[in-house]
C-alpha cells in the first residue's frame, strides 16, 4: 500500500509491504527498511528498524538494527504528531491515500489561496490583538498576543496575506486548538 | 539564646503549604520523619501528586496563586483548624513572608524556618548589605552614596579600582549604565550617565559599583539549630542561568578548592550569625576569576537546588529542618563536612528552549523518567498530568550523581537519553546539547554564559536527519494500522512467522547492535 506523507515542506511517498505479524517492508523515497514494530503504551511504538538498500549496503550500516521508541498522536483525521524524543520535539505529519492526496491537489490551488485558520498552541488568555480584521500582514508578523504561565507570546502570520477573521476577543481565555483567526 | 523551639517539642502533623515537586519533597520528608502531612492544594492541582501522596489534602481555593496558595491568614487558620503544629513553606509563594512567619508564630504554630526577624532583616537588599558590611563579609565594593559632582565620583570610583560600572540611581534595563575599564574613560562617561539617567528617569543621582567581570554564582548551604550552633554544609555552583533564572546547578564547584570552600564557608556562617539564623538557608555569593567573592544575598528557606548538596554530604536537609524545628541541636554528621563526589541537577522545565522559552503547557502525553546508578528524579508530575498554566513551569529536577565529575556527566547523558517526556515542549533538549559544549564540560562557568551562548546560535539541538525519516515511517505505520482497524479485516498473516523478525528478536536477547 502507498501512502503520500509530509512533514513541513517534504513530501514523500512511502510503500508498506506486511512482512509477518508486526513486521513491514517500508520503502522511504529511494530507501527501504524491514520494521518491527511493536506498542509499548498508547499512541507509543518502538520500532526495530533495518536499513536495506539492495546491493549497495553500506558496510557501517550493515547488521545494524536501531531501536526508536517513537509516539504517534493523531491531530486530525490525516495529521499526528511524531515524537521521536531526540532533539526536535515533535513535528506534524500528514498521511493521504494517493486518491484522497490527489483530490485535495485538484481542489489545492483554490485550497492554498483559500483562508487559512490558525489554532491556540496552548491554553491561555488574550491579551492584546495587533491587527484589524482585513489588514495585510506580512510572514512573521504578530496578529496577537496569548498570555500564558504568566509570559506573553506573540502569535504571528505563518506567511504573508489578509487576516480575514479575528475569532477571538482581548480578554477571551483559550484553550489549546481553539481557532484564533483566520488569514488568506 | 532565647526561642520559642528553643525546647523539644516534638511535631505531631505539618501542613506542607506549598504545590508540586516540593511539596511532595516535604510529604517525604514528613514521611521519613513518621510525623502525619498534610498539604494545602488549589482547584487546579486536586490530581497533583502531593495530594495523592500526602495523608491529607485541603482545598484552598481557586487556581490563582493568590486566591489559593498565598492566602496565608487561610492556611494558618486551616492549620488550626486540623491541628496541625507545624507548618513547612517550602521555596516560593509564602516561604519568605515575614508576616506569614510571623502569623504562624502568634497561632501557637511553628514555622519551619527561621524567625520572622531573620526573615525580613535579609529580605531587604539595603539592610542585609549593611548587617553583612558590620559582620565583615565581603560585600560588592561601592554603594549608594551620592555623588554630586566629578571630582568626588573620580575620587570614590579610583578608591573601588576599575573597573567600575556607573548605574543610574532610579534605573533600571541598562538606561544609564556605564562600564568604565580605566580613569581617563571616567569624566567622559559620568557625564553621559547623568544625562542620559536625567533624560529616562528625570533624575540624575547615579552611584558606583566595582564591575565584576563574567562572575559564578556560588552559595553556601547553611544549617543553624535554637542552641546558637551554625554551620556550613559547602557550596552548590549555579551560574548557569537564562536571564537569571537557575537551571544547572552542582556540587562542588568546579572553580571552588578546599581553601576556598573554608573561606566562603566561614564567611556565610557569620552572615548567617549576624541575624540570629536558625533552619536551612542559603548564602549565595559573587566570585570573580580571580577567586575573590561578594555577598549577594539570603535566601531564608529550603533552596530548589538542596538535592546536589544532600548527595554530595549525605545530609538530608528536609529531615535536618524538621529536626531544628523540633528542638533537637544539629546532628554531629553536619560538623565539618566535606563533599564526596559530585552530583548536577536539571530543571526541566515546560518551557521551548528554542523558541524564547515559552511556556508550554498541556498533557504529558507520555512520561517515563530515567532510572538506575547515581539518577534521583524529584517531582510533582506524572503521565496523564496536565500542566496548567497557573504556576511555574518546573516539572522535575533531575538529580545526577556519582563519584567525580566525568562519571557524573556520563551519567547525566545517559539520563537524558532514557527520558521520556511526550506532549509538552521541555528544557531536555538543551541540556542534551550542553553536552556537546567545550565550556560546560570543562566546569569553565559564569553566569552570563548560557545568555550568551544561546543569543549567539550556540547550544543548538543536533540534527539527526535519519529521524525525521523514521517519524515519517511511524506516522505512516500508525495511519496504516488504524486504516486496517477500520476496515475491520482478520488479523494479516496471522501466525505466520517471518524468518527476519525472529532473528531480530534474537539479536535483542544476545544484547547485540541496539544503540
Amino acid at each position: 500500500m502507498e501512502l503520500i506523507v509530509s512533514v513541513g515542506r517534504r513530501e514523500e511517498t512511502v510503500a508498506i509491504e506486511e512482512d509477518g505479524q508486526d513486521c513491514y517492508l517500508v520503502r522511504l523515497g529511494d530507501r527501504s527498511y524491514r520494521v518491527n514494530s511493536v506498542a509499548t503504551g498508547p499512541g507509543l511504538r518502538s520500532l526495530l528498524v533495518k536499513k536495506v538498500s539492495p546491493g549497495q549496503e553500506d558496510p557501517a550500516e550493515k547488521d545494524s538494527q536501531r531501536q526508536w521508541e517513537i509516539s504517534v498522536r493523531p491531530l486530525a483525521e490525516d495529521s499526528y504528531e511524531v515524537s521521536a524524543a531526540g532533539p526536535r520535539a515533535s513535528v506534524r505529519v500528514t498521511v493521504e491515500d494517493p486518491l484522497t492526496h490527489q483530490a485535495r491537489e485538484a481542489l489545492g490551488e483554490s485550497g492554498k489561496s483559500g483562508p487559512h485558520r490558525v489554532e491556540a498552541l496552548m491554553p491561555g488568555r488574550v491579551i492584546a490583538l495587533l491587527v484589524e480584521e482585513g489588514a495585510p500582514v506580512e510572514e512573521g508578523q504578530g496578529v496577537l498576543v496569548l498570555e500564558a504561565m504568566k509570559m506573553e507570546n506573540e502569535i504571528s502570520a505563518e506567511s504573508g496575506g489578509i487576516v480575514r477573521k479575528l475569532l477571538v476577543e482581548e480578554g477571551q481565555a483559550v484553550d489549546s486548538g481553539d481557532p484564533l483567526f483566520e488569514i488568506e | 539564646m532565647t526561642s520559642p523551639n528553643s525546647t523539644r517539642k516534638p511535631l505531631e502533623k505539618v501542613l506542607v503549604a506549598n504545590r508540586g515537586e516540593i511539596a511532595v519533597r516535604i510529604v517525604r520528608g514528613l514521611r521519613d520523619a513518621g510525623i502525619r502531612s498534610a498539604v494545602i492544594y488549589s482547584e487546579a492541582d486536586r490530581q497533583g501528586l502531593p495530594v495523592l501522596l500526602a495523608d491529607e489534602a485541603f482545598c484552598i481555593g481557586p487556581a490563582p496563586s493568590n486566591e489559593s496558595y498565598l492566602r496565608g491568614e487561610a492556611i494558618v487558620d486551616l492549620a488550626l483548624s486540623i491541628g496541625a503544629d507545624g507548618v513547612h513553606p517550602g521555596y516560593g509563594f509564602l516561604s519568605e513572608n515575614a508576616d506569614f512567619a510571623r502569623r504562624c508564630q502568634a497561632a501557637g504554630i511553628v514555622f519551619i524556618g527561621p524567625s520572622p526577624d531573620a526573615i525580613s532583616k535579609m529580605g531587604s537588599k539595603v539592610e542585609s548589605r549593611r548587617l553583612m558590611m558590620d559582620a565583615g563579609v565581603p560585600v560588592v565594593p561601592g554603594g549608594r552614596d551620592p555623588l554630586p559632582d566629578l571630582a568626588t565620583a573620580t575620587e570614590a570610583a579610583g578608591q573601588i579600582g576599575y573597573p567600575v560600572m556607573l548605574k543610574a540611581a532610579s534605573g533600571g534595563g541598562g538606561k544609564g549604565m556605564r562600564l568604565i575599564r580605566s580613569a581617563e574613560d571616567f569624566p567622559g562617561a559620568y557625564r553621559a550617565a547623568r544625562s542620559e539617567a536625567r533624560a529616562s528617569f528625570g533624575d540624575d543621582d547615579v552611584y558606583l559599583e566595582k564591575y565584576i567581570e563574567e562572575p559564578r554564582h556560588v552559595e553556601i548551604q547553611v544549617l543553624g539549630d535554637h542552641h546558637g550552633n551554625v554551620v556550613s554544609l559547602g557550596e552548590r555552583e549555579c551560574s548557569l542561568q537564562r536571564r537569571h533564572q537557575k537551571v544547572v546547578e552542582e556540587a562542588p564547584s568546579p572553580a571552588v578548592d578546599p581553601d576556598l570552600r573554608r573561606r566562603m564557608g566561614e564567611a556565610a556562617v557569620q552572615a548567617a550569625r549576624a541575624v540570629g539564623y536558625t533552619n536551612a538557608g542559603t548564602v549565595e555569593f559573587l566570585l570573580a576569576e580571580n577567586g575573590e567573592f561578594f555577598f549577594l544575598e539570603v535566601n531564608t528557606r529550603l533552596q530548589v537546588e538542596h538535592p546536589i548538596t544532600e548527595r554530595v554530604t549525605g545530609i538530608d536537609l528536609v529531615a535536618a529542618q524538621l529536626s531544628i524545628a523540633q528542638g533537637e541541636p544539629l546532628a554531629p554528621e553536619c560538623y565539618g563536612v566535606e563533599p564526596r563526589g559530585h552530583a548536577i541537577e536539571l530543571r526541566i522545565y515546560a518551557e521551548d528552549p528554542y523558541r524564547g522559552f515559552v511556556p508550554s503547557p498541556g498533557r504529558i502525553e507520555h512520561l517515563r523518567w530515567p532510572e538506575g546508578p547515581g539518577i534521583r528524579v524529584d517531582t510533582g508530575v506524572y503521565e496523564g498530568s496536565e500542566v496548567t498554566i497557573y504556576y511555574d513551569p518546573m516539572l522535575a529536577k533531575l538529580i545526577i550523581s556519582g563519584a567525580d565529575r566525568p562519571q557524573v556527566l556520563a551519567r547525566m547523558a545517559r539520563a537524558l537519553s532514557e527520558i521520556r517526556i511526550d506532549g509538552i515542549r521541555t528544557t531536555i533538549p538543551l541540556y542534551r546539547a550542553l553536552l556537546e559544549d567545550e565550556d560546560f564540560l570543562a566546569g569553565r562557568l559564569d553566569i552570563g554564559m548560557l545568555d550568551r551562548k544561546m543569543d549567539g546560535g550556540e547550544l543548538l539541538p543536533k540534527e539527526r536527519p535519519e529521524e525525521e525519516d523514521l517519524s515519517l515511517i511511524a506516522a505512516a505505520l500508525a495511519h496504516y494500522e488504524a486504516g486496517e482497524r477500520r476496515s475491520a479485516r482478520p488479523a494479516p498473516s496471522g501466525g505466520h512467522r517471518s524468518g527476519w523478525r525472529q532473528s531480530g528478536r534474537l539479536a535483542g536477547v544476545r544484547g547485540g547492535s541496539w544503540s
